[in-house]
């Protein structure tokens, strides 16, 4: 056995085996015993042959298993075309079953089992199964159709340059549009099962010989330690597979972009995708990559730079800006250049409350009109953000509640923090940012360093999987090797290795590709 | 859960040891050299590097004769177990007082220049539990962090002093050897002892994942270090001269205070690197009490430290607030560091080095004559 195989070997059945007998009734009487007030479940008996002599049973969800393909492709040939052959029943006993399988249904997926369980399982996965009188078998007609939305533009990762295709709430559906841009056969599609009673449908994503095997190991161990009765979403195992339940940073990345899944397979990473959501995950996950956008790379290579940059210095803005100005407004307004701190003073005069209530006061109302934005439908989303943003920052001035400085400081904090392209991990910072205010209230600047020391502790403590968090910025490495693609994006072609942090055994992601050669061709 | 297996790597060793030795000393390096050494400072400043460096290697020689080994028991396999045991007290008492002289120097720093009404004892307490938080998180961590630390600390410290370059006036070093040579070698011990920290290698080795390479990644943080001193004193005494620089308490920071960078929103920037300054003693401290918490777990021979990382707090924290004012405690830290660092950065290794020596010369003896 590979290594592979033994890893995802399935856990043994516990359940107590029941063999399916060679009564057709005995066994649909079980199936209903087991399936018994479930009224979505569709059971069909019917005749075959020149006498009708062979008793049938179709058994299958409505509105699991494509209704279409069971009356065109099994039921009809098995009760209209079948009768056409004469069959001579005296021979017909014994093959009847590979009759069947290998003549009969033109379905592309057969399967067969024996155990009432199985059949069971297989009918609320949306399979049809053919049960067949005096024969201990029973059939699974791959059925699965029902309803799904259509591949559209991922709505919380937008993006300018590159794919418009999101991932659904189908699973196979997602591991199809990630085995589009993967053509290798060394790409895999682990599947295992999660839930007790959900059994919800999970595919582990890598690519053989350059994932890492060790974190490959741990995902799968800590996957099939889950013992949960239903996952409703990724979040469900993102939770349970995470290092630090208490961080406020994810260390998983969630993402609805295919290609950000490929990106990162093709780094060495694991992807994981769950049936009934759109939410691939990505293990393991760093800092630096939760601020990486799939357009960085799209992009040429000086723009990409700029764009990258931009965003640092974005979500350093959003975690420190206020703070920073509660701080300097009211410990050290000696370090604002007297003409500003004039007006600084100025423009506070009048406002009742230390800079610190204002800020707060204007960034928890801010987080307010961020919620009922997502809770209220588009177009009056939009209304919200007028009303709030304008109507209320401008009475808010004018009423002398706050200063107008403040509110300037606000509303950059929130565009700040809106550059993020990971949602989670900006929710993190919008968290941190309420400490940081109150640690520069009460101790100033020295306040908010200490807060950063924490926050940067905490960081360097964290790992995902066991690469540490911080990766590469606290690694060293002489070379700067993995600093190619962080703060910094190095032109696609100097980008030859993978991340040597995470991918141990194939290396070479680009075999030296000299620019001048596409000059030469010219 | 996935808890760190308590290895660092050589490179995070170089960022630990220059974090840890740049920590309080440097603020007032060049006003004891000033004062020592007058405008040979220079001068002293080299030979005082190259004294430490024969000293370090006196160390290092020691630890590579025991890899991976912390000093309590390099100190009991040379002599005996006992022993072992008093110069692990020693180096933990040392380790603790250091983490007090730290700590109050740290509040008084800030206290002056950043949070002029707030009570230095809300000062230290604070950053005393921040530390706990980090020395908790274990050294893999705190190696991590230094070496992020590092560059943020010294980066923006050496970009502001370029904007001194236009005042200063190097002839305030001339002439050379004008001070008498017995006054200069008097001084080289004040050099060589804001160096110390050095000397935690003894124990910080046992973490040390690739062990051979320990000794040229020290001597590389040590020559780091020289240099980034040789510019504070340089530029500091070339800005203020000597008389001046002798007066001022931390001349380095008033140093930073004269800085004026054209066109910045910030407009006092000694604030900024203040703070900046604050990550870098915040390692020392923290370094520091990740030894005395480790030594001690290794003296109460129990494996886990996390969780005497709080309990030595209010000793500190108490006998912190003892000094009464700034001299005091720069009164105590200089005796301090002459005493108890020459002990345990200079006297135990060599003396453990010498014995180490003597036995083996002894065992060969006894090899021949049997």
């Amino acid at each position: 056995m590979g290594f592979y195989e033994e890893l995802f070997a399935p856990e043994e059945d516990k359940r107590n085996k029941i063999k399916i007998t060679k009564s057709l009734d005995q066994n649909l009487g079980k199936v209903k015993e087991i399936l018994n007030n479930c009224d979505d479940v569709i059971y069909r008996e019917f005749s075959v042959g020149k006498g009708q002599k062979l008793k049938f049973a179709t058994i299958y969800a409505e509105g699991l298993a494509d209704k279409n393909l069971v009356n065109e492709y099994v039921l009809k040939n098995l009760m209209i075309l079948a009768r056409m052959t004469d069959p001579d029943v005296n021979t017909i006993r014994e093959k009847v079953y590979d009759l069947i399988k290998d003549g009969v249904l033109s379905v592309s997926d057969l399967k067969e089992i024996e155990d009432i369980n199985l059949v069971v399982d297989n009918i609320l996965t949306g399979e049809t199964v053919l049960l067949i009188d005096k024969w201990n078998k029973a059939i699974v007609i791959a059925s699965k159709g029902w309803p799904m939305r259509s591949v559209s533009e991922p709505e919380t990762e937008a993006v300018i340059r590159g794919s418009r295709e999101g991932f659904v709430e189908t699973m196979r559906v997602n591991t199809s549009l990630v085995r589009r841009r993967i053509r290798d056969p060394k790409f895999k599609i682990k599947q295992m099962q999660i839930g007790k009673r959900s059994k919800t449908d999970i595919a582990v994503l890598f690519i053989d010989e350059i994932v890492n095997k060790d974190i490959l190991k741990k995902v799968v161990r800590r996957l099939k330690n889950i013992d949960i009765d239903g996952i409703l979403e990724s979040g469900y195992i993102e939770q349970l597979l995470e290092d630090n339940w208490r961080s406020p940073f994810p260390q998983i990345q969630s993402t609805e972009r295919p290609e950000k899944v490929v990106g990162a397979l093709y780094e060495g990473k694991i992807g994981i995708i769950v049936d009934n959501t759109p939410f691939a995950l990505i293990i393991p996950t760093t800092f630096n990559s939760l601020l990486q956008s799939v357009e960085d790379y799209n992009e040429r290579f000086l723009i990409g730079n700029a764009i990258r940059i931009l965003r640092y210095v974005a979500v350093i803005t959003s975690l420190f800006l206020p703070s920073l100005y509660i701080a300097m407004t009211s410990y050290h307004p000696g370090m604002i250049p007297t003409e500003l701190a004039l007006y600084i003073a100025g423009s506070r005069d009048g406002v009742p409350f230390p800079s610190f209530i204002e800020a707060f006061i204007m960034e928890f109302s801010l987080e307010l009109l961020r919620e009922a934005g997502i809770r209220l439908p588009g177009p009056i989303g939009a209304t919200i953000g007028i009303v709030g943003g304008l109507v209320l920052g401008q009475a808010a001035v004018e009423a002398g509640i706050v200063s107008s400085l403040m509110v300037i400081i606000v509303a950059l904090t929130a565009i700040a923090a809106y550059t993020t392209p990971s949602y989670s991990f900006a929710i993190g910072f919008r968290l941190l940012r309420f400490v940081y205010m109150g640690f520069a209230a009460v101790l100033g600047l020295y306040g908010v360093m200490l807060a950063f020391l924490i926050t940067l502790t905490h960081l360097c403590n964290l790992k995902s999987f066991g690469v540490p968090y911080l990766t590469p910025f606290n690694i060293y490495n002489i070379s700067l090797k993995d600093f190619k693609d962080t703060l910094f994006k190095a032109p696609l072609h100097k980008m030859k290795k993978r991340p040597e942090f995470i991918a141990k055994d194939d290396k070479d992601r680009l075999v030296d590709h000299v620019h001048d050669n596409n000059k030469k061709r010219m | 859960m996935n808890r760190n297996n308590d290895r660092i790597t050589s490179d995070q060793l170089f960022s630990v040891l220059v974090t840890l030795i740049i920590g309080i000393g440097i603020l007032s390096l060049p006003r004891n050299l000033a004062d020592k050494a007058g405008p040979d400072s220079l001068i002293v400043m080299v030979a005082g590097a190259i004294v430490f460096g024969v000293i370090a290697l006196i160390i290092l020689k020691l630890i590579t004769k025991f890899p991976n080994k912390t000093i309590i028991e390099i100190g009991s396999s040379i002599t005996s177990k006992p022993i072992g045991t008093i110069i692990g007290f020693i180096y933990l008492f040392y380790l603790v007082v250091l983490i007090i002289l730290e700590i109050r120097a740290f509040g008084e720093i800030s206290k002056n220049f950043l949070l002029l009404a707030t009570p230095i004892e809300v000062i230290m307490i604070t950053f005393l539990l921040a530390s706990v938080y980090t020395v908790r998180s274990g050294i893999e961590t705190i190696a991590r962090m230094s070496v992020l630390i590092l560059p943020l600390s010294i980066i923006p410290a050496i970009f502001t002093m370029f904007f001194v370059m236009g005042e200063l006036d190097p002839s305030y070093f001339l002439p050379f050897f004008h001070t008498p040579p017995l006054k200069l070698i008097k001084a080289i011990p004040e050099v060589a002892f804001s160096f110390l920290g050095f000397e935690f290698i003894l124990f910080l080795g046992f973490f040390v994942k690739d062990f051979d390479k320990i000794k040229r990644v020290s001597m590389w943080s040590l020559g780091t270090v020289s240099v980034i001193y040789f510019i504070t004193v340089f530029i500091t005494i070339a800005r203020f001269g000597i008389a001046e620089t002798k007066s001022l308490i931390w001349p380095v920071v008033t140093l930073f205070k004269t800085v004026e960078i054209p066109g910045t929103i910030f407009e006092n920037v000694e604030v900024v690197i203040m703070s900046i300054w604050l990550l870098s003693i915040f390692m020392t401290v923290v370094i520091t009490h990740f030894g005395a918490v480790f030594l001690l777990s290794r003296l109460l021979k129990s494996r886990e430290h996390n969780y005497l990382a709080l309990p030595i707090i209010p000793v500190v924290y108490l006998i912190s607030l003892i000094p009464e004012n700034v001299a005091q405690v720069y009164d105590f830290l200089g005796l301090f560091s002459n005493f108890f660092g020459s002990i345990s950065a200079v006297i135990i290794p060599s003396f453990l080095l010498a014995i180490s020596y003597f036995k083996r010369k002894s065992k060969h003896g006894r090899g021949k004559n049997a």
